[in-house]
């Protein structure tokens, strides 16, 4: 079998241009497959890194009322007993950190222009235990006391303010009645989850108190661990055994992504497969040109003796090389994409600027080395070109060998 | 001795309703290291009679026994056997494979029977040698002239030293002067190992150099 190798490698050098071009096409497939691969692979561990450090943090403990509705946020929902959870938090040596949480209209005090939002009431102390926010503020610091206000970069774009300004926070008090104050714009951040960055504006814990009239109690504590939080939830729940108290993990608070995160999957798969019809293409058309172009030597090599197995195998070395080479190609492109985007990144913030679409990832986009998925696609790359060459070579050994010998002239 | 016998040999190609009888009933025997010659017109039955001596091809009657062995019972892979170790061919066009050089051309059969590769350097050269060609062996078909790619496709045919060889029409595309060389060169070969050459052709060269003419004509002998 050696020199059927042999032959298939000769003839992999035959229309030099061809291969060149037919490698060309499968490198860029795969090429193209690395890079998404890749940017997929970041978009899912930042998600996740900026999910915990910035928006849900690894759980949350709420009353069971206030988790049915993801945008309704009823604030009178509160944490009963909420001295016997913080108890068993500091037993467990867990970081973690009060919340209010609410729903409340912005307003521009000079402008009069009014935006939807999510306020969070904060303890600064311990909030920067358990998020990441304070080291993502460029002006100011967390709100620690009295009517101050900390906004993101596009909310301030949004109301057109800057610090110093006064804004006005209209919302329902924990009793159904209608309240507004104005606060001072004292700190502004810009993290990389452009939900946060969106969606939300922070105050002291003590102002939100006030604000909603919560007659100090809280409606969320969010809590950090590096353990297994499935696990770590079952023994919460388990622990704190309060009647209408459930603890969320990350995942279940961001189904939204999750579901993201799951179809993602299937995208790889869709990616896969267009991978697949592009080498396809490629190589149908290469290999169909051979054999039609060979078919008189086809019939010769038949005549002199050589099987049909043979004559397969030497178009799947041919091609499989082809494949081989084709991805080994895709894979130093695919790795000069990949490198260029971990290091200096992909600026699409023209192109996506606010739009949420799941993933919680900034507009600059970054890629991630998937050693396992490069491997994939050469060996993906090489094997479906070795298979796919082996239709085009069964359809000519259809043909009698008279009848393709006469394609190279004439015999008898 | 008798090396191919056929025995009321017909072929008929169907294709579609249309029925073309190539062949009818052809009798014929062929002797060991005969040098004969197939003659006819175009569309006598040439093709198809080489086919079937060749087993490229099966009857759609009658027998053809080579060596005693019947060829119409062979299968596929039998057949594919059977040309690889007993029968060299020579066609009109050379047929070398363009990426191999004339060595590489040459030493293809050996390969395909699985020969050392220290044996079929000793061959080649000695065989390459013997048809002229030596000092060329690392050319590839394209570097060769006409004549030069005729006797490649000569030597690649005896390398595996067949019981016959099958030669069509080998000096049509050559000159008058090249073809004569190329058959003196087979003449030679045939009697010095002994090899059974069997020709189609029109050239009445081949036909001078040839021990024996058989005359075909709308598929039957006229011999």
């Amino acid at each position: 079998m050696k020199f059927v190798f042999k032959l298939g490698m000769k003839n992999l050098f035959r229309y030099k241009e061809r291969t060149f071009l037919t490698c060309l096409s499968l490198g860029v497939g795969v090429c193209v497959l690395i890079f998404f691969n890749g940017m997929l692979e970041w978009a899912d561990e930042a998600s996740i890194r900026n999910l915990k450090k910035y928006e849900t943090a690894s759980m949350k403990i709420g009353n069971t009322e206030f988790f049915k509705e993801d945008n309704y946020i009823p604030v009178d929902e509160v944490i009963e007993e909420k001295e016997k959870i913080e108890k068993i938090l500091n037993g467990k040596e867990l970081e973690y950190t009060p919340e209010i949480k609410f729903k409340a209209n912005l307003i521009n005090e000079i402008t009069g222009d009014s935006y939807p939002f999510f306020g969070m009431g904060i303890v600064a102390e311990s909030h920067k235990k358990v998020y990441d926010l304070d080291e993502m503020i460029y002006e100011g610091n967390l709100p620690e006391k009295g009517n101050e206000i900390m906004i993101g970069k596009n909310t301030v774009e949004l109301l057109n303010v800057k610090v110093g300004d006064f804004l006005i926070i209209e919302t329902d008090t924990k009793d159904g009645a209608h309240n507004a104050d104005a606060f001072k714009l004292a700190a502004l951040f810009e993290t990389p989850n452009p939900e946060v960055n969106k969606n939300f504006f922070y105050i002291s814990i003590d102002a939100a108190n006030n604000l909603l009239d919560m007659g100090g109690d809280i409606n969320l504590i969010s809590v950090k661990t590096e353990q297994n939080e499935e696990k770590l939830k079952q023994e919460l729940k388990k622990e704190i055994d309060i009647e209408g108290i459930t603890v969320r993990t990350w995942q279940e608070q961001a189904q939204d992504y999750i579901d993201l995160s799951q179809g993602k999957k299937g995208g790889s798969s869709m990616m896969l497969m267009m991978v697949f019809i592009i080498i396809t293409v490629g190589i149908v058309n290469t290999m169909n040109m051979a054999v039609f172009e060979r078919t008189g030597e086809i019939g010769m090599m038949r005549a002199m003796g050589m099987t049909n197995r043979e004559i397969i195998l030497n178009f799947i070395y041919e091609s499989g090389a082809m494949g081989f080479l084709g991805g080994v190609l895709g894979l130093v492109l695919g790795s000069i994409v990949t490198w260029y985007l971990i290091r200096y990144g992909l600026d699409m913030s023209n192109y996506v600027g606010d739009i949420s679409y799941g993933y919680r990832v900034s507009a600059v986009f970054r890629s991630k080395w998937d050693p396992g998925m490069m491997i994939t696609a050469l060996i993906f790359s090489t094997i479906s070109a070795s298979v796919i060459s082996t239709f085009p070579a069964r359809r000519a050994l259809k043909r009698s060998i008279s009848e393709t010998l006469k394609s190279a002239g004439k015999f008898g | 001795m008798e090396l191919i016998k056929t025995k009321n040999l017909s072929k008929i190609y169907i294709s579609g309703e249309t029925q073309t009888k190539a062949l009818s009933e052809v009798s014929l025997v062929i002797e060991n290291g005969e040098f004969s010659v197939i003659t006819g017109p175009s569309g006598s039955g040439k093709t198809t009679l080489f086919n079937l001596i060749g087993a490229l091809d099966s009857p759609t009657s009658g027998t053809i026994t080579f060596d005693g062995d019947d060829l119409s019972k062979l299968n596929r892979k039998e057949r594919t056997l059977f040309r690889r170790e007993k029968i060299g061919f020579v066609f009109q066009t050379f047929n070398l494979i363009p990426v191999l050089t004339a060595f590489e051309n040459v030493a293809f059969p050996l390969n395909l029977l699985g020969i050392s590769e220290k044996e079929i350097k000793e061959k080649v050269y000695n065989l390459l040698e013997k048809v002229g060609l030596k000092g060329m062996e690392e050319r590839k078909p394209a570097a060769l002239s006409g004549g030069q790619q005729q006797r490649v496709a000569v030597a690649r045919a005896l390398i595996k030293e067949p019981v016959l060889v099958l030669a069509d029409e080998p000096t049509a595309n050559l000159d008058s002067g090249t073809g004569g060389e190329i058959m003196k060169l087979m003449r030679k070969l045939n009697k010095e190992d002994e090899i059974t050459f069997l020709f189609a052709t029109h050239d009445p060269m081949v036909m001078e150099y040839s021990s024996r003419r058989i005359k075909l004509r709308d598929g039957k002998i006229q011999e």
